[in-house]
């Protein structure tokens, strides 16, 4: 049992799983009413945004730079390498974002295949 | 994809429109939507929920940034309030989004419940419907985007399944590239923002969060997002201000 399994009671964790899908869908419904009503370019909007890139670079830096779980077994190094080379490969060739994927996950594949022969 | 736009010109009815939005789906949006839900089943497996916990949040959330900050936080330790206020943040993009392409679709006397069909609404469908509704006629544009969504909302569904099911018996040369997924999706995605406000919300986020999650894992995420994404929106404004001509 880890932390996470202990922490929440099966029922516990239901109850919140309804808050945020309902939290997600508010979003999503209140577009439908709000259609054709409001502007885009309000200070609001402005506001939304940048609070929401915020909130997901935080979370894609703390995915990559302090990973939980398998990712943690790849050394921070080698995570930041791939996701440059990454970068790189997209915007240096303009390539769309699944040849960009598919490089990443080859990459990770190779570093896990290593660790893999490694410990046997 | 040009075959199928072609094919979209032609048509006339709701019918071959959603047929066509399936197929489009399943050839663009499709693999990628799909390759992001195994990954997130092996993020669920890691953090130790069950298979049911993990393939309801991709069901009924339907958003990934959203799923993956709920899983990430709830084995923080967040507590139910802070989760909420954080995945509901990183949901107001859907307001945007749906704000964009509904008003493009007309009104039609019979047709299937918008404030249903909306759930639908993902990254996935809309780019590829804002791409694609100039393009075809207007009230064939309903059926596109039904078809278009409903099958990658379908997609989401056994991809987390699989997800979770292989990284249970799979070696970790498997696990690795598949927990990767999502972080370097979210990362290569940043390429295409071009507001230069909102590229320096994402580095100003992301450097808040890789410092404050060693400090208050628990509630890094809405110091970053919430703080420093209005922190930098405030800073903007106020330079705007100032400079109004620019």
């Amino acid at each position: 049992m880890n932390a996470f399994e202990s922490s929440i009671a099966e029922f516990g964790w239901w109850a919140i799983l309804l808050f945020v899908v309902l939290a997600t869908y508010f979003w999503r419904g209140l577009g439908v009413l709000l259609a054709g009503h409001v502007s885009q370019n309000s200070e609001l909007f402005k506001w939304l945004s940048t609070v929401t890139y915020a909130l997901v670079g935080a979370l894609t830096f703390k995915l990559i730079l302090l990973p939980i779980g398998a990712l943690a077994q790849v050394p921070m190094i080698y995570r930041i390498i791939v996701c440059c080379v990454c970068l790189f490969y997209m915007t240096k060739f303009k390539s769309g974002l699944s040849r960009g994927l598919i490089l990443g996950s080859l990459l990770m594949t190779a570093y896990g295949l290593f660790l893999f022969y490694q410990s046997t | 994809m040009d075959q199928i736009l072609q094919e979209l010109k032609d048509a006339d009815t709701f019918k071959q429109a959603f047929r066509l939005g399936v197929k489009a789906g399943l050839y663009g949006p499709g693999p990628v939507l799909l390759a992001g839900m195994i990954g997130f089943g092996a993020m669920g497996h890691g953090v130790g929920l069950s298979v049911l916990q993990t393939t309801a949040i991709s069901t009924f959330m339907y958003a990934l940034p959203g799923q993956i900050v709920f899983i990430e936080m709830m084995s923080m330790g967040a507590s139910s309030s802070v989760v909420a206020i954080a995945v509901a943040l990183t949901s107001t993009r859907f307001l945007t989004m749906v704000l964009t392409l509904f008003p493009q679709i007309p009104k039609a006397r019979k047709e299937p419940s918008r404030m249903l069909s909306v759930h639908l609404v993902a990254m996935s469908a809309w780019a590829y419907c804002m791409r694609d509704f100039p393009k075809i006629k207007p009230e064939i544009r309903y059926g596109y985007f039904l078809g278009i969504g409903l099958i990658c909302w379908i997609l989401a569904i056994p991809g987390t399944i699989l997800g979770y099911v292989i990284s249970e018996y799979v070696p970790i040369w498997v696990t690795i590239p598949l927990v990767f997924v999502n972080p370097l999706f979210f990362l290569l995605s940043f390429v295409d923002v071009v507001i230069p406000l909102n590229r320096i919300a994402i580095i100003a986020g992301g450097i808040a969060g890789a410092i404050f999650y060693q400090i208050y894992p628990e509630h890094a995420l809405l110091i970053s997002g919430l703080g420093f994404g209005s922190l930098v929106y405030g800073i903007d404004y106020f330079r705007r201000k100032r400079k109004p001509s620019a």
